[in-house]
């Protein structure tokens, strides 16, 4: 199918007219001007060249007819002096409007003769180009066309069309309606072939159909089956690339990243790959997956969070990681249950080397840290805890907008830690870990929107682990680590009559066996078993897809209590071969049962690396494909949607991801990094439609890097990608609301010398989507304005987030111990950021939320 | 899980960002529907109710007088009880283009009866009690009422019907309001509607008749205006318990109940006041503060009280601004 660019660009069929704004205000100024005697002449329309129907709308597929509405200030000589949306429609065609209005030329509006400015209403309304449908016929084995050959097109509403081939073999149709057609060509001497296609409003579909020479002892009833003529469909349009990478973080640039507070997780999201997150929304978005498809381990263990409640700060602090493991993608065997990327945490020992301790306090929180030997046992301990304290002003400010506060939103995390040592060769560990974030408020002034989402709104959510890990080096070749986990998470929300209340009790367990079996091959083998009792209690509105608009406030409420229980073991098996001088090459499979599904899912993945120089500097090519599984979530969607849980007869969520990059290194510092990832999902869970859902995301990334190591670190990081999802496959690919196009992060810090560091953080990121929400129902039994959103979901886009964080740092260092001061300041040019869009009551006025305004944060640390 | 903390999280947010600011709610100055409140918030199969409408034409000019339109024929038990699954079915009732007038009923109030079948013929619900439920539309209209072919792959709830004037040009957003309201039934549980005792000002009642005086504003921002007190009392005994809503150790809720203000002149501070909370009863601060009308004259304030099963009440009274 060719597709012709331009021709999708072409002029749309735009009809316009006019029609006098605020008729009746008009009709009121021309009675009041009739009183005074005077006469007004409305303006009228000399040239108008067309709005072109946008491009955005015809990859979104709209279906229908639609139609932007202008309010035109038109001033003496007859030009748009200003252009204004009244009601927008998103999918481009604002824009697309905006743009052809204000090329228009009037006649201006007279009074008595004398021309004078006026405001008027003008629409335009765009219609969907048809389809075209092309192609060509050839003979079978020669591909030499046949002129003169029938072709017979029945349309989606029966209506059929019949055409002949011309000299060339080519035939076309350019007017059909969208929708399924039957194509049947039939030519003297030859056998009739048929085939089925779906047209889609401006696009072009092009078959090739190769017809076979009539064979007269051949009944065509038995030809027919095997006689199945072959048709070529091209698409024109850029092939998807693929890429693989694993990335991480040294200590030096996780401490000093200007914008995080020196928080390692959050230093993340300056990664390539990592999507920019709502303000307050402490969610990892990668590589365009939903947060809940990518998986957080500590020591190979899962955690429910990753964050404190806002994103404030993560649940487990940096002082006490050795390593962040950052997978965007193509993840190796080891771990499963997911589809978007892995973040693997390893926890550092604690020291042996005398008693060590740490205390930090900044505006929103305070931690202690105390480790060291137990003595002269050979146990060595660690605790540590932080606890926020942002209530303390936060629960006031809230009061002092007449919330009743009862619990201040508050968060604190703890740590304790201990290891030993057997011999040499083994260790042992045992880790508790927890967090718990809470608040309750009682909001009586609601938004008249729904007002039945008020009242008491409580939350709370926490966990914790009690982690044994055992470590033993069994040989020269054979490794054994052993991780086993108990622990609780739970999650309580209400707001009003909706509840959400959650409750597991996972037991985790994990074994790897890594053995060298001869020079340049590994293996390595492990299981991975959950154990996961829980129960749900719900009471939610009902459950829509997006684009599916809700039912309003007054809709009786689904209400679920389940207690289940989840079984999901695993094994798998990797190989580590290095074939030749650098290659490696890692190919594993996976296993996994999920109990809720009774069913096994098999990943079959492989990574390869392959080094292009001996040497410095490298340049290294890497690439990886394999299957990734996540089973169905007990409340919840890979689609971010609340699903009731209450769906049978599901399997699990499936993504394919593929991966193909460069390393090439520069000097000692310098590196950079290029990937392009492919990523295929299927089967994906929707509200109440079963596996029917599937999407993609592709992109490339660049991380050009300096290394830490001497006075300054620092990289540029920029993400090209696209996420697109929908729910059936009747539907076209819409846009996921995980999509950010254009992600630039600039990080640079250098030490200034006498314990000075100064660093900069600059972000240009694409604006977050929305559905543009128009006037509609008001339901009287709440008192609820209701708005339409424009459908299909996610037609427009907020405008570019940029904003620049600095950061700066003083270390005084004494003979015992050492003090740390940082100012970390974030938004610093006060850039007024798009995080949303706020409508009127009735959705007829619309304006921008934006983000936050500068926000400093001041912390002091000391260490000895 | 991940999705209600997001949830919770944007609330928290919104109170932090900055919001784009817009005429209030409660400013009534175009054509409005308030409320309906049916006689029966939960009817029995086979019941006839009762609706009412507060409907008002806030327009400074009126060029044609605002009317109330009913659509005669209850939508019964859409699919998934949404009220835009009732809009297809109008596609066979009308035709576009043609002043639906005749075929409508006009007026403030509409009666019609709750089908004997109206619960066994609702799909069972995943939990509690058996219900059904009818949907009834109205329109508030400056003008006549046209049914709209809907768009194919449009937007499932956007509005079927239209408000037209005499030239059959279609009238904007402040000459019409298109609404619905609900009626369930339910075979075990019952609801009463909320009624308003007395509206207070300053901690004394206000008569209805007299309503509320207050000296007009000659500040430049309604927001610096003086306030005086408004409180709209309602009774404990109104908060009905709703055996099917549970906390989360599993006790039953009572009913959430708030007021909303609605002026043609002046600004509550709040447009909408939580008085009893389904889990904490009534709420220690059920009061609002009235801003002033920044000129003198004769208006009209409403409070109108729902409750989250359907039940409402209202009061109408005399806004004097000395």
């Amino acid at each position: 199918m060719f597709v012709s660019i331009a021709e999708r660009f072409r002029v749309a069929r735009a009809l316009v007219f006019l029609a006098l704004i605020f008729a009746s205000l008009a009709a009121r100024a021309q009675q009041m001007d009739a009183a005074k005697g005077s006469t007004i002449t409305p303006p009228r329309l000399k040239t108008d060249s067309g709005a072109e129907y946008p491009a955005q709308a015809l990859h979104d597929q709209v279906p229908a007819s639609v139609t932007v509405t202008l309010i035109l200030e038109i001033s003496t000589d007859g030009a748009v002096a200003k252009a204004d949306l009244q009601t927008p429609q998103g999918h481009g065609f604002d824009e697309a409007a905006l743009a052809a209005a204000h090329k228009l030329v009037f006649e201006p509006a007279l009074r008595d003769g004398t021309p004078i400015s006026a405001r008027i209403k003008f629409q335009y309304v765009f219609t969907p180009p048809a389809p075209r449908l092309v192609g060509r016929v050839a003979r079978q084995v020669s591909d030499r066309p046949i002129a003169g050959a029938q072709v017979k097109v029945r349309d989606a509403s029966g209506g059929e069309h019949t055409t002949s081939t011309a000299p060339d073999g080519s035939w076309g149709f350019l007017d059909l309606p969208p929708g399924h057609v039957h194509i049947l060509v039939s030519a003297a001497g030859q056998m009739p072939v048929d085939s089925e296609e779906d047209l889609a409003s401006g696009q072009e579909t092009s078959l090739t159909l190769r017809l076979s020479p009539e064979l007269a002892s051949t009944p065509v009833a038995e030809s027919a089956p095997g006689a199945e003529a072959p048709v070529e469909i091209e698409v024109r349009g850029e092939r998807p690339p693929r890429e693989v990478t694993k990335r991480t973080l040294g200590k030096e640039e996780i401490e000093h990243i200007p914008g995080t507070n020196g928080d390692a997780l959050r230093s993340l999201q300056n990664l390539p790959g990592v999507a920019r997150p709502p303000p307050f929304q402490g969610a990892l978005i990668v590589r365009g997956s939903a947060p809940a498809d990518t998986n957080i381990f500590v020591d190979g263990t899962n955690i429910p969070l990753i964050y404190h409640f806002g994103g404030l700060s993560s649940v487990v602090p940096t002082e006490l990681l050795e390593k962040i493991d950052f997978y965007p993608g193509n993840f190796s065997a080891v771990y499963g249950r997911g589809m978007g990327g892995v973040v693997d945490v390893g926890l550092r020992d604690p020291r042996s080397d005398g008693l060590h301790g740490l205390a930090q306090v900044d505006l929103i929180d305070a931690r202690l840290m105390l480790e060291g030997p137990v003595f002269k046992t050979g146990w060595k301990f660690l605790v540590a805890g932080r606890r926020s304290y942002f209530d303390a002003w936060l629960g006031p400010a809230l009061k002092r907008t007449g919330a009743g506060v009862t619990t201040a939103p508050r968060y604190y995390d703890g740590q304790a830690m201990l290891q030993r040592d057997i011999d040499s060769h083994s260790s042992f560990r045992l880790t508790l870990l927890g967090s718990n974030d809470a608040l309750k408020i009682l909001n009586q002034t609601p938004d008249s929107a729904d007002p039945t989402f008020a009242g008491q709104l409580g939350y709370s959510t926490s966990f914790w682990r009690l982690q044994a890990r055992y470590q033993n080096k069994l040989s020269a070749r054979t490794e054994l680590r052993v991780t086993a986990a108990y622990g609780v998470d739970a999650i309580d929300l209400g707001v009003g009559t909706n509840l959400i209340r959650t409750t597991l009790h996972p037991v985790s367990a994990r074994a790897e066996l890594s053995h060298k079996v001869v020079r340049g091959l590994s293996a390595n083998f492990g299981v991975d078993l959950v154990y996961e009792p829980y129960h749900v209690s719900l009471s939610v509105p009902p459950t829509v897809r997006p684009g599916q608009p809700s039912g309003g406030p007054g809709q009786v409420p689904v209400r679920v209590t389940t207690s289940e229980t989840l079984f999901l073991p695993a094994g798998y098996a990797e190989l580590e071969v290095v074939p030749w001088r650098g290659g490696r090459i890692v190919p594993g499979l996976r296993a996994d049962y999920d109990s809720s599904t009774s069913s096994w899912d098999f990943s079959p993945r492989v990574n390869g690396r392959q080094d292009l120089t001996t040497g410095f500097p490298r340049t290294t090519l890497k690439a990886g494909a394999g299957l990734f599984y996540q089973p169905p979530a007990p409340i919840g969607t890979s689609q971010g949607a609340i699903d009731t849980g209450t769906q049978t007869m599901l399997s699990s969520n499936r993504a394919i991801h593929y991966d193909v990059g460069l390393e090439q290194e520069f000097t000692a510092n310098i590196d950079l990094s290029f990937d392009l990832f492919y990523k295929s999902l299927n089967h994906l869970v929707v509200s109440d439609a079963g596996n029917s859902g599937d999407g993609r995301a592709y992109g490339a990334e660049w991380l050009l890097r300096y290394k830490p190591g001497g006075r300054f670190f620092g990289w540029v990081s920029y993400t090209l990608s696209r996420s697109e999802r929908r729910d059936t496959p009747a539907e076209p690919l819409r846009l996921s609301e995980y999509d950010q196009t254009h992600i630039l992060t600039l990080i640079g810090s250098y030490k200034l010398g006498r314990g000075w560091q100064l660093g900069g953080r600059f972000r240009l990121v694409s604006g977050n989507l929305y559905s543009p929400t128009s006037y509609g129902a008001f339901d009287a039994t709440t008192g609820s304005q209701l708005g339409v959103a424009t459908f299909p979901p996610n037609g427009s886009r907020l405008p570019y987030f940029h904003q620049l964080d600095i950061r700066a740092d003083k270390t005084w260092l004494f003979p015992s111990w050492k003090l740390n001061a940082y100012l970390d300041v974030q938004n610093v040019y006060y850039a007024k950021n798009a995080e949303g869009i706020g409508y009127n009551y009735n959705y007829t006025q619309y304006g921008y939320v934006t983000g936050l305004p500068i926000l400093p944060s001041l912390g002091l640390r000391a260490e000895f | 899980m991940l999705k209600a903390q997001l949830l919770l999280l944007a609330l928290m947010s919104a109170g932090i960002g900055c919001s784009p600011s817009f005429d209030p709610p409660s400013e009534v100055k175009s054509v409005r529907v308030l409320a309906t409140r049916a006689d029966k918030p939960y009817g029995a199969p086979g019941d006839t109710v009762k609706l009412d409408i507060l409907a008002f034409d806030g327009r400074p000019s009126k060029p044609e007088p605002m009317d109330v339109f009913w659509f005669t024929t209850p939508c019964i038990n859409p699919l998934n009880d949404a009220y835009y699954n009732c809009f297809p079915g109008f596609a066979k009732t009308f035709k576009p283009g043609i002043d639906l007038t005749p075929r409508l009923d006009m007026g403030t109030s509409f009666s019609f009866d709750l089908p004997a079948d109206v619960i066994t013929t609702h799909a069972a619900p995943q939990s509690g009690d058996a219900y059904g439920v009818a949907v009834v539309f109205s329109m508030a209209c400056a003008g006549h009422v046209q049914y709209m072919a809907p768009v194919s792959g449009g937007a499932p709830d956007a509005l079927p019907f239209g408000c037209f004037d005499d030239h059959q040009t279609q009238l904007d957003a402040n000459d019409f309001v298109f609404s619905y309201s609900l009626v369930y039934s339910f075979s075990e549980e019952t609801n009463a509607n909320p009624v308003i005792t007395r509206l207070t000002q300053g901690g004394a009642p206000v008569d209805p008749d007299l309503g509320v005086t207050v000296e007009h504003c000659t500040q430049g921002k309604i927001d610096d205006c003086p306030t005086t007190p408004l409180d709209t009392v309602v009774l404990e005994a109104n908060q009905e318990l709703t055996p099917a809503n549970r906390d989360a150790s599993g006790d039953p809720l009572k009913e959430e109940i708030w007021v909303d203000y609605y002026v043609t002149a002046g600004k509550p501070k709040n447009e909408t006041v939580i008085l009893y909370d389904t889990h904490g009863g009534r709420t220690p601060n059920t009061g609002d503060d009235f801003h002033a009308p920044q000129t003198a004259g004769e208006y009209l304030l409403w409070a109108v009280v729902h409750d989250n099963r359907g039940g409402a009440d209202w009061l109408e009274v005399p806004l004097h601004a000395n």
